[in-house]
């Protein structure tokens, strides 16, 4: 069992408690007597039940919208990157330029170049 | 719950992780449970700090039902999800059986 399957079970057994917990809260009435009553019983097969079925019904929507979301930031990181790329490359395509174009002076000049850039 | 007839057995380091679970899980529904019990059973009018018959009568049936509504709602998901499980095998078969 590796530390993905047991962090499903938490989750599991956390939902559990908290179903407990709600239908105890809404379904039992009286405390009257010690034994729960039938129609508390259907009540709380009621909740638990609504409770599964809402529960799967957020996944199924959670797992439809959550790509897009994510997807969307990815297009706008992306996009950045490529910004930032752009500017940085037309930066140094004058440098080079002036660099090539007088060879016997190039090394002084390129090295000027960069200083400025700098 | 340990020992819950996981494939492949489970080892040292998997089994303590198995009970530090369970001891989390429990520690989660007795602060749960006394915290709906003292709301349903005790008022906040503290006239007293002695327990009233009556609060302890009340406290001592919420208690067991509510362990009973526990139990109910964990054979319900048990019953759930091994109908699930039964269903993906099935599926798992049925595509396997047909490449």
């Amino acid at each position: 069992m590796d530390t993905q399957s047991i962090r499903n079970l938490r989750d599991f057994l956390q939902m559990y408690n908290r179903i407990s917990e709600t239908c105890f809260t809404q379904c039992i009435s009286s405390l009257l007597e010690r034994d729960v009553q039938s129609d508390e019983v259907a009540c709380v097969q009621r909740c638990a039940d609504k409770h599964i079925n809402s529960n799967q019904k957020i996944m199924q929507v959670f797992m439809e919208v959550q790509p897009q979301v994510v997807a969307k930031r990815m297009e706008k990181m992306e996009q950045q990157m490529a910004e930032t790329q752009a500017a940085e490359s037309a930066e140094a395509q004058p440098q080079t330029a002036e660099a090539t174009e007088v060879q016997p002076q190039a090394a002084v000049e390129s090295a000027q170049a960069e200083a400025v850039a700098q | 719950m340990a020992g819950s007839g996981v494939p492949g057995g489970l080892n040292e380091g998997q089994m303590k992780l198995m009970q530090d679970l369970e001891v989390e899980v429990m520690a989660d529904l007795f602060n749960r449970m006394t915290a709906v019990c003292h709301r349903k059973c005790v008022p906040t009018k503290y006239r007293d700090s002695e327990l009233s018959k009556g609060e302890s009568v009340c406290l001592d049936r919420c208690v067991a039902k509510y362990l009973d509504v526990h139990e109910r709602i964990g054979q319900k998901l048990t019953n759930i999800s091994q109908a699930e499980q039964e269903q993906m095998k099935s599926m798992m078969a049925a595509q396997q059986a047909a490449p």
